[in-house]
């Protein structure tokens, strides 16, 4: 883990809207291997254009997708 | 938007030059050990009191002579003396040679900001740092071992060469330090990109 507190809760997103990470790499034109990074809490830090697709894929908002442990 | 990155000419010339150096490092250490068996004379670096050399009135030298003197038909003991230094300078250098080998083969790759020369520097540090006046040292000791064994009715005074302190290659090491710690917040600062997503 990394120096931070920063949990992404991606994996429970993806289940309540029925998508795979393929599916959503997809949408978000991200590789499966980062989005893989950012759902198992390896990346240290995540870009405001990656943030807002995700946010318009998943139709949330960015506190639903972080939470501060 | 990451940019792949292109080694130029002068990593690739660096790299050259560096395999290079080794090359010749080897061959002069093959016949250094060669010339350990094969060579019946041996040249003791040694200095004389000033006070005895022979100079006209008026002319004063400053500083002991430094000069070489020729032994023939060194024995054993001599012969490894005088080998010595080489061994131990030569020891320093393979180190070092092999260090930049990393470094400029890093380079001339495509992963110069990675942990590994981030070690590679901080050795060459220390090799420089410590090793250089450890050898230099052990060099001096090595001589003054030898000088003793001139004999005196033949040589006279002859004394061992003055002990200097390797300043240029210690400071070398500290630059090579400072380096060291600039690789490693450039490491720092690419781990955080690859890492963001």
């Amino acid at each position: 883990m990394g120096d931070h507190r920063i949990a992404v809760r991606l994996d429970r997103l993806l289940e309540e809207r029925g998508l795979t990470l393929t599916q959503l790499a997809d949408q978000v034109d991200v590789t499966v291997v980062n989005l893989s990074v950012l759902k198992n809490g390896r990346a240290r830090a995540i870009r405001f254009s990656t943030l807002s697709a995700l946010c318009a894929a998943l139709d949330c908002q960015p506190g639903d997708l972080l939470e501060y442990e | 938007m990451e940019r792949p990155y292109t080694p130029d000419w002068n990593a690739r010339i660096a790299y050259f030059v560096v395999n290079a150096a080794i090359v010749l490092f080897a061959f002069g250490a093959v016949a250094a050990v060669a010339s350990l068996f094969t060579e019946s004379h041996v040249s003791v670096h040694a200095e004389y009191p000033r006070s005895q050399a022979g100079l006209p009135t008026g002319v004063v030298m400053t500083d002991n002579p430094t000069v070489a003197v020729d032994l023939v038909h060194p024995t054993t003991k001599q012969k490894l003396l005088a080998f010595g230094p080489a061994v131990t300078i030569g020891v320093l250098i393979a180190v070092g040679l092999w260090l930049l080998r990393g470094l400029a083969a890093s380079a001339k790759g495509d992963d110069p900001f990675g942990r590994a020369n981030v070690t590679r520097l901080r050795g060459l540090g220390f090799l420089l740092v410590l090793g250089a006046p450890v050898a230099a040292a052990i060099e001096q000791s090595l001589r003054f071992g030898l000088v003793n064994t001139l004999p005196h009715a033949r040589y006279g005074d002859a004394m061992a060469p003055t002990f200097d302190l390797p300043l240029g290659a210690m400071l070398a090491g500290v630059g090579a330090f400072v380096l060291a710690e600039v690789f490693a917040y450039g490491v720092r600062l690419r781990e955080d990109v690859d890492a963001t997503i």
